[in-house]
């Protein structure tokens, strides 16, 4: 039987050019965020280009513009390979792309102008967050049409994830959002105070576990086992890996709240919960780990497979780590400092970025017809600007956080506070130089990627690139066809 | 339930959705909705009233501008917070925030406490360059607040929208927004914000008085 | 919370962790078809994707129980099981207030001693003075500066030297804390510019700041209008909070266009009252901080600036 079909690699290709490119932006805005905390004069007095109408930038256009085209474009592509099947509604297809890029780029424009409604991670204003909502169910529907249409009966573990990732997220943004329209420019939340607070940390922390976690698992469980040339570790873990992940982490936004004026009974289960979440964390990286059993030398020449090695271990560390912020003896010291923040770039540099260029570097020279990337060289100098800058980061982090916690509670044996607030600032403030820097060095390893896609994909630019058949029909499980390391 | 349950679902996409999307829901419905249904029982205090139209347009310029990525409104149920920053929050002060403002993040102080703190004149200066007061601090500066003026239309359609959500009220006090923002610009409504806090949230006559030793420096 | 929905919080925390706790036990056991190569027989993507069924590791099945075992004690022991209290009754507001009480009694030995004294003597207390300085920087700084230096955009007085608007006792100080401070001084632009400006330059003449001899001689007629608050000779007077004029120290700026448009102008300075923020022995801690900071002279500034 003659093949007809051809895997539709183009809006993959799309998004992952997007993806390079948001990193880009989103991570020059930390660098210039960073900057501002250190030095205020970098604020240069103008309102769009303030800290406090930057942040909301940097932290969309890391999380949703760079995560979302990298988890789209990777969704797509692995949808088609483990289901043997074209993608499902190429012009809706088609449609994600631009309207993603829609969204994002208005989010971006409008956050800085000042159009917010102040929920972390959820800032746009209520009429993008429509054109979100639209794009966000047009993915759902070519992703699970395609998931329909494939000829392979057994859905892949990393399906499982990208689907729930596609679901949860939209529950999660449709019920944060919810607000009543003043004007194109400002709108009020149906829910006040503590109410509005457990929504939006309900919707924030798991941002973080479906969009941050859930979705990039999908990538890991796709592309480590094809990049470890290994099967998949076990399947028995996948399965109740996925299911306590899903449920249990839907409980544990509570803990960004301890000691609030939520009630405590609210905070005891979101801690709770919290700590059983550290079973299926560690049970997830373990998996994808073990998977690079028998494979381990392949990581002195793949840089793409030390990414993700690193990612996953940062995946195991940042996990843990989130788990004991939850306790709440833990929460009192972290909480409001700078410890969050060295958590968040733990897990968002650490585990989702390396996963992400771990498989770009894995899936780009698939998708754009070259049997490598353009260079090795590049790839394993961004390998260490990376590893270096993240360490640097998060380190300098965790010193500012500890210190910033201790002193505000730090008490004389007579009773009296230690510190004044300002000491605290002052205190950290070499840290805050440390982390731009750290930011600096994690952008120029940014850059390099960018430069070696963009050089890989020079054949691409010049002539069509011959489309990959889908392989019909599906392949006996008996006899398994040896790996083909250029294609899929 | 055996291994072959687990195929099913593995083969049918259908219901891996739904049972996915089950599965996600438990959470929320468990800690959300008890606090949403019963979000009635928690009334301002006796004597508390909505915004007033100048604060309402400063703390909407308090979100539009940011604040709370620095300054959080909530001083925890933590011994060494309420010695530093005043009487721990409680929900029935943050009835009328939408949204809520308790950020999650101090690169500067809380807030939750600071109206009457500094002088009128000591937050126009600081808003406008917090170098000016405090050499050390890394604030952004906030220079454009003083030329913007505020729009009373823009405000009395705000407050519609909030009494649309159930925040009291009174077609009286629509009305007034016109002559209550006449000439004002945006730092004055946000200094009336900042010096409303922890103050005018509280209960006429009951302003918290220190206990002990915690005072409310 | 309603009996309605204590029930249901019970009901789905017991589903969620019982699915959960389910799935742990029955994992290992589960009776998972498997080929002879060790893999599921499931394959994908051209055959490049297989996975195998090992079992779970033991290090893993361990920590998750003990996690499990944490969880659920934990619901034991503190509230979050609908509305079952916790059986250790521990509360947040609880907690809370056990931490107060202790490091209350810790303070109140401390301001037993402390309430001895007059505020003159406390200032030589160095537990005094270590809180005095937490809490003015806490307070004070953002007007007066962290060293007490003042600052003149603000016409926040400096606080360490020897000149007062409102008098340099103890009691004067703490009487400022407590009550806060209003100082009004109207404005003259009404005498017409050209008077302003001569009324400036014999308001320099007296503190012998450069001015013009002339237009001070011009000016000086004026001056009576202003004696009724700053003195005949100019010597202010602490009971309005009207600075003395014949020092070199200006609350809102010595040179010429200052004074003009201090006397064009008028200027007000208002401290709050800190009598609801601060109890009265930390007003007293802080008045002892301040009495000794005006006594350290400029070099205590420098020093903790």
């Amino acid at each position: 039987m003659p093949n007809t079909e051809y895997y539709n690699d183009k809006v993959v290709r799309q998004f992952l050019l997007a993806a390079a490119v948001w990193g880009i932006i989103g991570m020059s805005v930390g660098v210039l965020a960073a900057a501002q905390l250190a030095w205020p004069l970098f604020n240069f007095d103008t309102s769009w280009l303030t800290f406090s109408h930057i942040r909301p930038d940097h932290t969309f256009g890391v999380i949703f513009a760079f995560g979302g085209s990298a988890l789209i474009g990777t969704c797509y592509y692995v949808v088609q390979r483990t289901g043997h099947a074209r993608l499902a509604y190429p012009r809706l297809a088609a449609f994600t792309f631009w309207g993603w890029q829609a969204a994002c780029l208005a989010a971006m424009i409008t956050m800085p102008l000042g159009l917010t409604q102040s929920k972390e991670y959820a800032e746009p204003e209520w009429w993008v967050d429509i054109l979100i909502a639209v794009v966000w169910v047009s993915i759902g529907v070519v992703f699970f049409g395609s998931l329909a249409r494939r000829r392979i009966k057994h859905i892949y573990v990393a399906n499982w994830y990208y689907g729930a990732w596609i679901i949860a997220v939209g529950l999660l943004h449709i019920v944060n959002n919810l607000v009543i329209p003043v004007s194109l420019s400002k709108s009020y939340p149906i829910y006040s105070g503590v109410v509005d607070a457990m929504v939006q940390w309900w919707y924030g922390h798991n941002a973080v576990a479906f969009f941050l976690t859930a979705g990039f698992l999908g990538m890991m469980y796709y592309f480590v086992p094809r990049q470890a040339q290994q099967p998949l570790w076990s399947y028995r873990f996948s399965i109740v890996n996925f299911w306590a992940l899903i449920s249990v982490y839907m409980w544990a936004g509570a803990h960004h709240l301890m000691y609030t004026a939520l009630p405590d009974w609210v905070q005891s289960v979101g801690m709770a919960f919290s700590l059983v979440l550290l079973m299926p964390s560690w049970g997830s990286a373990a998996n994808g780990l073990m998977t690079f059993n028998g494979s381990w030398p392949k990581l002195k020449t793949d840089a793409a497979a030390k990414f993700m090695v690193l990612a996953l271990v940062f995946y195991a560390g940042s996990t843990f780590e989130g788990s004991m912020m939850a306790v709440k003896t833990v929460n009192k010291l972290s909480h409001y400092t700078d410890w969050t923040v060295a958590h968040v770039h733990n897990g968002a540099l650490g585990w989702v970025a390396m996963i992400t260029i771990g498989s770009l570097y894995a899936m780009a020279p698939r998708a754009l017809g070259r049997p490598a990337m353009y260079s090795q060289k590049a790839m394993e100098w961004h390998f260490w600007l990376h590893v270096f800058g993240v360490v640097l980061y998060v380190g300098s982090m965790w010193v500012a956080g500890v210190t910033e916690g201790l002193m505000w509670r730090a008490t004389l044996p007579d009773g009296s506070l230690t510190y004044p607030f300002i000491d605290s600032l002052l205190a950290i403030q070499p840290m805050y130089w440390t982390r731009w820097f750290a930011g600096v060095v994690i952008l120029a390893g940014m850059v390099l990627m960018a430069w070696n896609l963009w050089h890989t994909a020079a054949d691409a630019r010049a002539r069509l690139i011959k489309p990959i058949p889908v392989p019909i029909p599906e392949p006996d499980p008996h006899q398994v066809p040896e790996p083909l390391p250029g294609v899929g | 339930m055996a291994y072959k349950h687990f195929e099913i679902i593995e083969k049918n996409a259908a219901l891996l959705g739904i049972l996915t999307a089950i599965m996600v829901s438990i959470g929320g419905l468990a800690e959300i909705t008890p606090l949403f249904m019963e979000a009635h029982a928690v009334k301002a205090p006796a004597g508390v009233k909505p915004y007033d139209p100048l604060r309402l347009a400063g703390k909407d310029v308090y979100v539009r501008e940011g604040c709370y990525l620095c300054h959080s409104q909530m001083i925890r149920a933590l011994r060494a917070e309420t010695q530093r920053y005043g009487h721990f929050s409680t929900a029935q002060e943050s009835v009328y925030d939408r949204p809520f403002q308790w950020g999650s993040k101090r690169t500067g102080p809380d807030l939750a406490r600071v109206g009457g703190k500094y002088t009128d004149d000591w937050q126009r200066l600081h808003l406008e360059d917090p170098r000016q007061v405090v050499p050390q601090s890394n604030m952004p500066a906030y220079p454009w607040l003083e030329h913007n003026k505020i729009s009373a239309e823009d405000i009395e359609a705000r407050m519609r929208v909030l009494r649309q959500l159930g925040d009291p009220y009174t077609d009286a006090d629509i009305a007034s927004a016109r002559q209550a923002l006449a000439g004002k610009t945006e730092m004055d409504a946000l200094i009336a914000y900042l010096q409303g806090l922890g103050i005018q949230n509280e209960p006429a006559g009951k302003v918290p008085v220190p206990t002990g030793h915690g005072g409310m420096p | 919370m309603s009996p309605g929905w204590s029930l249901w919080v019970m009901f789905l925390v017991v589903l969620n962790f019982g699915i959960t706790f389910l799935l742990y036990l029955w994992a290992p056991r589960a009776k998972i078809p498997t080929l002879s190569d060790d893999t599921s027989g499931h394959v994908w993507a051209h055959g490049t994707i297989r996975e195998g069924v090992r079992n779970l590791p033991l290090w893993w099945l361990l920590l998750s129980g003990a996690m499990f075992v944490a969880g659920a004690a934990y619901l034991v022991l503190y509230p979050g099981f609908g509305n079952h209290k916790g059986i250790l009754g521990w509360s947040a507001h609880g907690e809370l207030a056990r931490a107060e009480s202790i490091n209350n009694a810790k303070l109140d030995e401390l301001v037993v001693r402390f309430r001895q004294y007059p505020v003159e003597q406390l200032a030589d207390d160095p537990a005094a003075l270590q809180m005095g300085e937490r809490l003015f920087v806490d307070n004070c700084a953002a007007c007066h500066g962290r060293g007490g230096y003042g600052n003149v955009k603000l016409g926040a007085p400096s606080l360490i030297d020897d000149d007062w608007l409102y008098g340099g006792s103890g009691k004067d100080i703490l009487s400022s804390i407590h009550d806060g401070r209003s100082g009004l001084m109207p404005p003259w632009a009404s005498l017409g510019e050209d008077n302003v400006k001569n009324l400036a330059n014999y308001v320099l003449s007296l503190s012998g700041s450069p001015h013009d001899a002339s237009r001070a001689a011009a000016g000086q007629p004026l001056f009576t209008t202003c004696a009724a608050c700053h003195g005949a000779q100019g010597k202010g007077n602490p009971a309005l909070g009207a600075p003395n004029l014949t020092d070199h120290i200006w609350l809102h700026g010595g040179k010429f266009e200052d004074v003009v448009h201090t006397i064009g102008g008028g200027r007000q300075g208002h401290m709050p009252a800190w009598s609801k923020r601060l109890t009265d022995d930390q007003i007293r801690v802080l008045a002892a901080y301040v009495y000794h900071l005006s006594r350290q002279g400029d070099a205590a500034a420098q020093a903790s600036r």
